[in-house]
């Protein structure tokens, strides 16, 4: 078997362990469950606000 | 002159996939009763099953027709399309795909009346605006695929283009109107794994034949270096990333497929499954496109490569496997479109804008005959390819283009900032549309666009997604908050976590109309 120029052989690499995590990334999402969201905001700095928050602000609103 | 001698076992092996294809559409039918089971399957696809449909829609017969020739023609170079597509889904999966699923409607013009409702009925002129334009888009786009079709008829059985046009639109518009979602869905399933399988087998075949790539490498770096190396730019290969990822992540023939899930973990897992199924099938076709041209350097047209190898590398029975495959594949891509496009005439415009009130039967033929109507039209324009002229070509070119610079940015910001209001999605929406057909006039058509600009924005979509999120943040603060109606169904359920019931479902439903929901925008 002929040997790989090392151009190739390096983009042959980087390619593989692309290929490889990406179907590590497949195996690892189909295999755990969604994380739980903690996170503090909706997005873009809107802040989430508690049950017991929303039902205040349910409750000045109406 | 044909290229597939019609043997026994080739006409067998594709009689045999036909009869199962024809099948799943009469279970599709049989287990259509409503609307929803005919649009999004009942709601009840599970991971396999829509992780294998997220592939074959995406990936169908560009992949095993112009992809595979691409790597003939090009090289090793082109494989940067695939980390483009894989970073696509992260993104669909990160901002979008999660998210549509708890909203659980039905369309995404559903998304955007309900979304971006405050236009003073109800959302109505919002629907119909996206809806227009998904009709349109996507009717003229169909009878580019029906014109590949007839080609690869004319190609692999030598008749007449006219007459493969014919067979595969009258084919796609029964089959389509009867078994609606899930028979689609389904097929997409035993399409992927054909797909996946002949070309996992056709590797080492294909390198014993070749002597390994070692000698395939030797070879090319002999006379032309460029085709086993990297021939891409890394703007290039940015410009793929981004198109892919804006294309992927809002084209709503994958979204409706997204609704069609069981619920979000089935999400996630689903997109797992195309992840393995593209990385398996696009490192495969990389490869296989190159070892093609060092068996096969004289072809006539890179788009036979995969056909050639079909014929000469598989054997017979996985041969006319992939053959029928490829055709399916073209059908597949067919019947997503139709369905979309078919919904978005019978499900948005006459079932929420004409007839509000018509019964599950009334909707579910208003759709088949949706699908009939709007897959002829498409027949008409690829049997008289001139009738359009420059309009079919422009549109056909820019398909995911035009739907990830009118859907991205209305999508993620609506479903992720609650500020976004109507005004701001609608000029979203018309402004992405717009500019990406800008774009396109002034590079290609008029070419009054500087080299060193195009080389760095290399998709229209990129220039489409920044104005279009332009639009959306000016359209935001110059016009009014957005209604709780409008926000309740996102933001409702996110303070208590993704755990929570989802949205649409009737407990959830049930807990917004008794105001446990998020109050007024920020």
């Amino acid at each position: 078997m002929a040997p790989l120029d090392p151009g190739v052989a390096l983009m042959t690499v980087v390619m593989l362990a692309m290929a490889v995590g990406t179907f590590a990334t497949g195996v690892y999402l189909v295999t755990t469950n969604p994380p739980v969201d903690e996170s503090k905001f909706v997005g873009l700095g809107s802040e989430k606000l508690t049950d017991e928050q929303l039902a205040a602000q349910q409750t000045a609103d109406e | 002159m044909a290229l597939v001698d019609l043997g026994p076992v080739f006409v067998g092996v594709v009689v045999v996939y036909f009869i199962v294809v024809l099948g799943i559409g009469v279970y599709g039918y049989r287990t259509t009763k409503t609307e929803e089971d005919f649009l999004v399957a009942g709601r009840n696809i599970g991971p396999l099953v829509g992780g294998a449909t997220l592939s074959a829609s995406q990936m169908s017969a560009g992949t095993l027709v112009g992809t595979f020739g691409l790597h003939y023609l090009l090289g090793f170079g082109f494989i940067w399309i695939w980390p483009g597509l894989w970073a696509g889904w992260i993104v669909s999966l990160l901002l979008v795909a999660p998210q549509m699923r708890r909203f659980g409607r039905v369309t995404v013009p559903d998304f955007i009346a309900t979304r971006y409702g405050d236009d003073g009925r109800n959302g109505d002129y919002s629907r119909a605006i996206g809806a227009s334009l998904i009709i349109i888009a996507y009717t003229v786009y169909l009878s580019a695929q029906i014109t590949a079709g007839g080609l690869i008829f004319q190609s692999l059985l030598g008749i007449a283009p006219a007459i493969g046009m014919f067979v595969m639109a009258i084919t796609a518009v029964a089959y389509t109107s009867i078994g609606g979602m899930r028979a689609s869905i389904l097929t997409d399933f035993v399409q992927a794994v054909v797909m996946a399988v002949a070309v996992v087998v056709a590797i080492p075949l294909a390198l014993y034949f070749t002597g390994g790539i070692g000698t395939v490498d030797a070879l090319f770096q002999s006379f032309q270096p460029s085709f086993v190396g990297n021939s891409l730019t890394t703007a290039e290969i940015a410009g793929f990333m981004a198109a892919f990822g804006f294309s992927i992540a809002a084209a709503p023939y994958e979204i409706t497929r997204i609704y069609s899930m069981r619920d979000e973990k089935t999400v996630r897992q689903a997109i797992g499954i195309t992840l393995i199924f593209q990385t398996i099938i696009g490192t495969s076709v990389a490869i296989l496109g190159v070892t093609m041209r060092m068996m096969f350097p004289q072809l006539t047209t890179p788009d036979l490569a995969s056909v050639i190898m079909s014929l000469n590398v598989l054997g017979p029975v996985l041969g006319a496997l992939l053959i029928s495959a490829v055709f399916s594949a073209i059908l597949s891509t067919v019947d997503s479109i139709m369905i979309v496009s078919g919904a978005g005439l019978a499900h948005d415009i006459y079932g929420k804008l004409v007839n509000p009130n018509a019964t599950e039967t009334q909707k579910i033929w208003a759709n088949r005959i949706a699908i009939v109507v709007l897959g002829l039209i498409p027949l008409g324009l690829a049997l008289n390819s001139g009738l359009l002229g420059g309009l079919v070509q422009l549109i056909v070119v820019l398909q995911a283009s035009m739907m990830g610079g009118m859907f991205f940015v209305p999508l993620v910001l609506g479903l992720h900032w609650r500020r976004a209001n109507t005004a701001g999605g609608v000029a979203a929406m018309v402004v992405g549309f717009s500019t990406v057909v800008a774009w396109h006039v002034a590079t290609e058509i008029y070419g009054v666009v500087p080299a060193s600009v195009t080389a760095v924005i290399t998709d229209p979509v990129i220039p489409g997604v920044v104005m279009s999120f332009v639009a959306m943040v000016l359209g935001t603060y110059l016009g009014g908050k957005p209604s709780k109606k409008s926000l309740r169904p996102f933001f409702g359920d996110s303070s208590r976590g993704r755990g929570s019931q989802p949205t649409g479902s009737p407990s959830a439903d049930a807990q917004s109309e008794a105001g446990t929901s998020g109050g007024d925008a920020d």
